[in-house]
């Protein structure tokens, strides 16, 4: 099977399935721009989010084959699990699958932000985001 | 890990991720909370970037999705100023008006309760009782005279947040049943007063300027009332009760209390409040 090299913001190497960097609209284009012989070079993407983003189209790839025994619970469950992470890995998701353009991931991460911060006074919503600086810092 | 990587810049954390959130990412997480304009309403309020980006993009379809068919009438009504305006086409007295209207309670005052001369215990604390009648339920350590204003002005309204516009047909005269008034949906936003409680309704008509109800307040050259529209601002509003605009059968209390009040507004904004049937009447 074709190999796509993709290299994170740090340098980091990723090869993975053609069929699969496929999923990210934003591979393709490129894919289809310079062709395969070079590295694709993601200068926005960190390592741990595109680890993370791979892992994610994998998981889904290999539900939705033929003769997967996923049910649609535990897909669901996979889901919850893989957004339920800190505000600030959450939100450099949100970022990821927009620059990758990976629409059903960013449907994800987009619903689990709308959740966590309708319900929330607008105080909250703001410490939300000054929470975030400080687990920067 | 994820996040140290993203700050590489040595940019300031907050504002950066704020910023870095473009907005079509930010209208793309908005859009997911569309079924409840409650929701952008506080959003709107956590800074001005989320202010600017909800009034530019968010409210609009909020509008367009809770009243489909008032929108392009507005729309019409603030064509004449598109042409110098932005390609969205700002509607006259904009959408925030509009807004307004689907997520604001008018408040005792406006719907006309405070306006009567009753003593309904408004001079004492108010609604203490009513827990789920208030978004601001948990504020029971303010002073009570802010509390009391709180039910007084306009406020966030609990209550379902559609319209429709049957509700609108049973609270007019048959004789204006060709007129279109969308009223939010009962009971509104509920306030328990010592006397009984009055359930506020907020509503809009469809073309105001021809409708009927319009033609029948300037044949009467019915007196406006000195209180302004909790929407519009509008300076005055007409009382729809005394100038028969409302169902007969909507008849008073022993104490002499309309069951209905409702007043609107030269925009056609409609305001009032439902009290409890004395038994005759059932929405």
């Amino acid at each position: 099977m074709v190999k796509v090299t993709l290299k994170s913001a740090e340098g980091d190497v990723f090869e993975v399935d053609e069929e699969l960097a496929l999923e990210s609209l934003m591979v393709k284009n490129m894919i289809e721009d310079v062709g395969l012989d070079s590295a694709i070079s993601l200068p926005n993407v960190s390592s741990t989010i595109l680890a993370k983003v791979i892992e994610y189209i994998k998981f889904h790839m290999d539900a939705q084959k033929d003769g997967s025994k996923k049910t649609s619970e535990e897909i669901k469950a996979f889901d919850d699990d893989f957004v339920n992470v800190g505000i600030p890995t959450l939100f450099e998701m949100v970022l990821a699958s927009n620059y990758l353009n990976v629409k059903s991931l960013l449907s994800l991460t987009c619903n689990t932000v709308a959740n966590m911060i309708k319900t929330k006074p607008p105080a909250e919503v703001k410490e939300m985001f000054t929470s975030a600086k400080q687990a920067k810092a | 890990m994820a996040a140290a990587s993203g700050s590489g810049d040595g940019g300031g954390g907050a504002a950066v991720l704020l910023s870095r959130l473009s907005e079509d990412l930010l209208v793309n997480i908005f859009s997911r909370m569309e079924e409840d304009p409650r929701h952008l309403a506080v959003l709107a309020c956590v800074c001005r970037r989320f202010g600017y980006v909800i009034r530019s993009f968010c409210w609009r379809n909020q509008c367009m999705r809770a009243l489909p068919t008032i929108v392009p009438e507005v729309l019409e009504h603030g064509q004449a100023r598109q042409d110098h305006q932005d390609q969205l086409g700002e509607p006259a007295g904009g959408w925030a008006t509009l807004f307004r209207i689907l997520v604001c309670c008018p408040g005792l005052d406006s719907a006309g309760v405070l306006l009567d001369s009753w003593d309904f215990g408004l001079e004492r604390e108010l609604a203490g009782g009513g827990d789920d009648d208030h978004t601001r339920n948990g504020d029971e350590h303010r002073s009570k005279k802010r509390i009391k204003l709180v039910g007084a002005g306009p406020h966030v309204a609990s209550g379902s947040p559609t319209f429709s516009r049957e509700l609108g047909n049973k609270l007019l005269a048959s004789r204006f049943r060709t007129d279109s008034l969308y009223l939010c949906d009962w009971p509104g936003c509920v306030h328990s007063e010592e006397r009984r409680k009055y359930k506020l309704f907020r509503g809009i008509f469809k073309d105001f300027k021809a409708s009927q109800v319009c033609r029948n307040l300037r044949d009467l050259k019915a007196k406006k009332t000195g209180e302004s529209c909790a929407f519009c601002l509008a300076p005055s509003m007409w009382d729809m009760v005394t100038s028969f605009c409302l169902r007969r059968s909507l008849e008073y209390h022993d104490d002499g209390e309309p069951v209905v009040r409702a007043y609107v507004c030269e925009n056609g904004h409609v305001c009032g409040a439902w009290t409890d049937q004395p038994a005759s009447y059932v929405l």
